[in-house]
């Protein structure tokens, strides 16, 4: 009992612990949430990952994207991002994918996923990350702004699409520089991975409803969606 | 009673997290908001609906779990029991 995952394998059974291993999680875009969503797949067990993403490591990523450091500025970062997690975890079998989900998504790719976890950072990129998805494959959404964040799993077969939950926001302009905490990307990211595993043993948690956690008052509120 | 709750940067500003009111009769979403800003004496409406009384598109206004998008919009019917959540979402990621 001294392997990475030994201490998971003291809570999770080994039914879920198996399912855990054997899970394909595509994580879509590596910036905040990202960074941490895919750090905590991988300790927990998650072999085989798919990370996406378009970016470069700048200067100010390094306040809140956990996987980066200065010697990353400049790389890509897919390459940075699979380079540290594989020197925390060497047991992940890790795909890195440099594109941009709006324009050359590896629609084949995501196909091959148990479940996608939308860490995008902009509203036209998430619906074109939903327009991937199959009927039955499990997308965490997350989004982070200020000190608050939301967070949903979303099921074709079983839930409202993010198109439909934000019909208004595609058209909404994209601002480069979103002002946010680094707090509650952590936060936010961190329940994103639990609801990627909560989805891959079976149990998740956000299915048609919606958490919003709010820092600013230490609250977590559920809204049911319909 | 409808319960009006306010989440993220609605619930900042306002320092108010809901308001219960109590409606003899249904009315419309439009005049239900307008109803709320009277009885919290707090503005909000201006971060929902522009001049031309038109939802904007930054905040989301969720009925029962359902957008008023696919609803009547600012025409919906409310009724007792129903349900309001509003926030803008976060983008970030």
């Amino acid at each position: 009992m001294n392997d990475i995952y030994s201490r998971n394998a003291l809570f999770f059974s080994k039914e879920e612990m198996r399912s855990i291993k054997n899970a394909k999680i595509a994580v879509v875009g590596v910036g905040g949430l990202g960074c941490v969503v895919s750090e905590i797949l991988a300790r927990m067990g998650v072999v085989s990952l798919l990370l996406m993403d378009n970016g470069i490591v700048d200067m100010p990523d390094l306040g809140r994207q956990s996987l980066y450091g200065l010697e990353d500025i400049g790389k890509r970062k897919v390459d940075a991002a699979k380079d540290a997690l594989l020197k925390k975890v060497d047991t992940c079998k890790i795909e890195s994918v440099f594109c941009d989900v709006n324009k050359n998504c590896p629609v084949e790719l995501l196909s091959q996923a148990d479940g996608i976890v939308d860490c995008l950072d902009n509203y036209e990129s998430r619906f074109a990350l939903e327009e991937c998805l199959s009927d039955t494959q499990f997308l965490i959404h997350g989004g982070v702004e200020n000190d608050y964040g939301q967070i949903t799993t979303v099921i074709k077969s079983k839930t409202q699409t993010l198109k439909d939950i934000y019909p208004n926001m595609e058209s909404t302009a994209k601002e480069d520089f979103v002002a946010v905490s680094t707090p509650v990307v952590f936060v936010t990211a961190s329940l994103m991975a639990q609801e990627v595993i909560g989805n891959i043993i079976k149990k998740p948690n956000l299915v048609n409803e919606m958490l919003i956690v709010e820092l600013s008052d230490f609250s977590f509120s559920k809204i049911k969606l319909n | 009673m409808v319960k009006i709750n306010f989440f993220t940067l609605f619930r900042l500003e306002l320092g108010i997290k809901n308001i219960d009111i109590d409606i003899d009769k249904k009315i419309k979403l439009r005049d239900l908001l307008y109803l709320a800003e009277d009885i919290s004496k707090k503005k909000f409406i201006h971060k929902l609906i522009d001049e031309k009384d038109g939802l904007l598109d930054s905040a989301i206004i969720l009925i029962n779990g359902k957008n008023v998008h696919h609803l009547q919009g600012l025409d919906t019917i409310i009724k007792n029991g129903d349900e309001i959540a509003l926030f803008p979402p976060g983008g970030g990621g």
